[in-house]
């Protein structure tokens, strides 16, 4: 409800500005397959076979999803190369087949441009209540399931600049809260990154990009009382990322893409009395593919893939079984370019 | 021109730091959920050598069932030792406890109850200050699970036992001084009292001294008997049925808590316990008795004020909010090693454990 508000917020403080500009706005509406929601292993694939409560009151393992979006910006102040634009999003997003996922998801963004490539942008992002799947809360029961969703704010700055006269870099930072919803306080987690993006626009064919994150999180659990959940969750994390883009007309689409990003985690705690995260890392993979297709002028359609694994490892054999599953998601999204302009 | 130029710039940026701020003020950085659960703060662990398996308090002393370690003897308040006794001497030889698991302690007369594992129940004379405990004799008999005593009068004491195989025995004792051949033999010996049957295996018990004896009759739930005064015959007012084995009873005022191992703990209401001879209509909401900790394994319940503290064994202990005893609150559960019972001492809890007693406080 907060965030609505702030959406609200965001959009009077944008329609009080300077009428000089037009607002460009996108609406986008999304459809798609989820066959493993919840994350689940191959173990307990079978363990919810058996105990549907793991479920979390969904009746299957995969869920439709469909996901409604807008998205603004507005340049504020323009002066020969130089542009400060303020944009914002929000979205919504509603698994059909897994009732406890639906959530709010939006940003406020501001970007000032001082020549093509180079530009300084401050973000900030919120994903509300994303519900992950149902936990027993062992602080209080050995047995009772309850749901666990956690919630997102998270600010970044960003410089980008041009290294060449097809290569451009950007460089910048952020801090990432990750506080759960009751009863899961003990996973909150504070995270820092730092992000270093090469881009190189290669001739009639498109971009490709290197990216790069190194992250610290911070967890506060084990410093609270001495409960069955309070333990150290900090890890550390790296993530490489390599998007393609072909953007020359292939059999009449707009652009083809294929990128590969893997995250390398490893966490901090090695008290056996925490076998979950005790000397554990993971390797987590996601391979996405997508196909854009400019429908009209204004009208884009984007069909995209994604497969992803994670991969732990651990010295407990369950553990590793545990946490390591496999997930494949498609979306089809329409995406509709709208300008209001007063004059 | 040029310092137009810088001006405009200078302007941007300043926009573009009003942007990030109006971003930060509206949402920036966001707090974490607060939780109402309690926390535990540990003052202290003693540190018993052998397990700690039961405490008696009296004033700022506790009496300690130390298990193959004896009875000892700690002064709560600074923390330190002033007895321990691995043993007895009885007819000249020195005996080794085996393994004390109950204890009780009778201020009055100076008396420290014993009981080893499924054994009768040893009477002891210590007063404050003494360095060793003397032997009086034997009460009660094998298969002792619990007792709980009260002090009628200088030299005479009342004590309710659960027996495992027998029911429940109540005794009242007169202390008894012979001397033959010059030789000062002290004895605790039964005066009156009697032993009730019950078709359930006694467990564990408790009683008000005034008006209630509570009884855990393991699958068969809890008994509750009523007394006029100590010392008079105790009248049996029901048994309820719980989930599980009840194993221990705590009175309080509203009712009995039972602790019934691995189907948790149960709060029984006084009414329960009368209409349970042939109950023909449903009680007002409230008044039936409510199970909590359903999934926890629980061996003894202590209440302090609206405190309830659950020992878990292996688990450690959980704490429950019980203003309302008929929907406790759960509020935490706290692996402290493992636990056989706690008992309040004022505010704080002492909790008898296997890495010895264990002194906490609870911030609610």
């Amino acid at each position: 409800m907060i965030q609505v508000k702030y959406t609200f917020l965001r959009l009077i403080i944008l329609s009080c500005l300077s009428a000089n500009t037009p607002i460009e706005y996108t609406i986008g509406i999304s459809g798609g397959y989820d066959n493993n929601v919840m994350r689940f292993s191959q173990n307990e694939f079978n363990d919810a076979a058996m105990n549907i409560d793991l479920l979390g009151g969904a009746s299957t393992f995969d869920s439709f999803v469909y996901r409604m979006g807008i998205s603004g910006k507005k340049s504020i102040w323009e002066s020969r190369h130089k542009e400060l634009q303020l944009s914002g999003s929000a979205n919504w997003a509603d698994y059909y087949h897994s009732p406890e996922r639906k959530y709010l998801s939006g940003g406020f963004y501001a970007t000032y441009r001082w020549g093509s490539y180079k530009n300084i942008k401050y973000s900030i992002r919120h994903l509300d209540s994303f519900y992950l799947r149902h936990y027993v809360n062992r602080d209080i029961s050995t047995k009772s399931l309850e749901a666990c969703a956690f919630t997102d704010r998270n600010q970044s700055i960003s410089i980008t600049n041009k290294l060449s006269r097809r290569v451009w870099a950007n460089f910048g930072g952020g801090y990432l809260q990750r506080y759960y919803d009751k009863p899961f306080y003990e996973f909150d987690l504070n995270i820092l990154y730092l992000k270093v993006k090469l881009n190189k626009r290669i001739r009639k064919i498109g971009i490709v990009s290197i990216q790069v994150d190194r992250g610290r999180a911070i967890s506060q659990s084990h410093f609270l009382p001495n409960r069955p959940s309070s333990f150290n969750r900090s890890y550390e994390t790296i993530e490489w990322y390599i998007p393609i883009k072909i953007q020359k007309k292939i059999y009449g689409l707009n652009e083809v893409g294929f990128s590969i990003r893997q995250e390398s985690r490893s966490y901090d705690a090695e008290d056996p009395n925490d076998p979950l995260h005790a000397g554990r890392n993971h390797l987590d993979t996601k391979y996405d593919v997508w196909i854009e297709k400019n429908l009209t002028e204004t009208l884009n359609v984007t069909v995209s893939g994604r497969y992803r694994t994670r991969r732990t490892e651990s010295a407990y054999d369950w553990v590793t079984d545990l946490k390591s599953f496999k997930q494949l998601q498609f979306w089809c999204k329409i995406e509709w370019d709208l300008i209001y302009d007063r004059y | 021109m040029i310092v137009t130029k810088s001006l405009t710039s200078i302007r941007a940026c300043l926009l573009f730091l009003y942007a990030i701020l109006l971003g930060s003020i509206f949402t920036g950085c966001i707090e974490p959920n607060t939780e109402d659960l309690w926390s535990i703060t540990i003052k202290g662990v003693l540190q018993t050598e052998g397990f700690a398996r039961d405490i008696a308090i009296a004033g700022n002393t506790g009496y300690v069932a130390a298990g193959q370690a004896g009875v000892q003897v700690w002064n709560l308040s600074d923390q330190t030792r002033s007895g321990y006794f691995a043993g007895y001497v009885e007819g000249g030889a020195f005996l080794e406890f085996e393994d004390v698991s109950i204890i009780g302690r009778n201020p009055l007369n100076n008396l420290i109850f014993a009981s080893e594992s499924n054994e009768d129940v040893k009477i002891f004379h210590y007063a404050t200050g003494d360095s060793d405990i003397t032997y009086r004799n034997t009460i009660m008999s094998a298969r002792t699970k619990g007792f709980v005593s009260f002090p009628l009068a200088d030299d005479q004491f009342i004590m309710y036992a659960a027996d495992n195989d027998d029911g429940m025995k109540w005794h009242t004792y007169d202390l008894d001084t012979t001397i033959i051949f010059n030789i000062e033999f002290i004895v605790w010996t039964p005066n009156g009292g009697d032993e009730i049957y019950t078709p359930g295996k006694p467990q564990g018990i408790d009683s008000d001294g005034e008006t209630y004896i509570a009884m855990a009759v393991d699958q068969l739930g809890v008994e509750l008997y009523s007394i006029d005064s100590l010392g008079t015959d105790p009248v049996l007012i029901g048994r309820v049925d719980t989930e599980g084995n009840a194993e221990q009873v705590l009175l309080s005022q509203m009712g009995v808590f039972a602790s019934c191992d691995d189907a948790g703990a149960t709060f029984i209401p006084w009414q329960d316990f009368i209409d349970s001879g042939g109950r023909t209509q449903l009680l007002p909401t409230g008044m039936i008795q409510s199970r909590f900790a359903e999934d926890l394994t629980v061996d003894h319940i202590a209440v302090y004020g609206v405190v309830a503290a659950l020992s878990l064994g292996a688990k450690g202990i959980a704490l429950y909010d019980v203003t309302d005893p008929f929907a406790p609150e759960e509020k935490g559960i706290f692996p402290i090693g493992y636990t056989y019972k706690s008992q309040f001492w004022g505010e704080k809890l002492v909790v008898c454990t296997r890495e010895g007693l264990q002194i906490i406080t609870i911030e609610q």
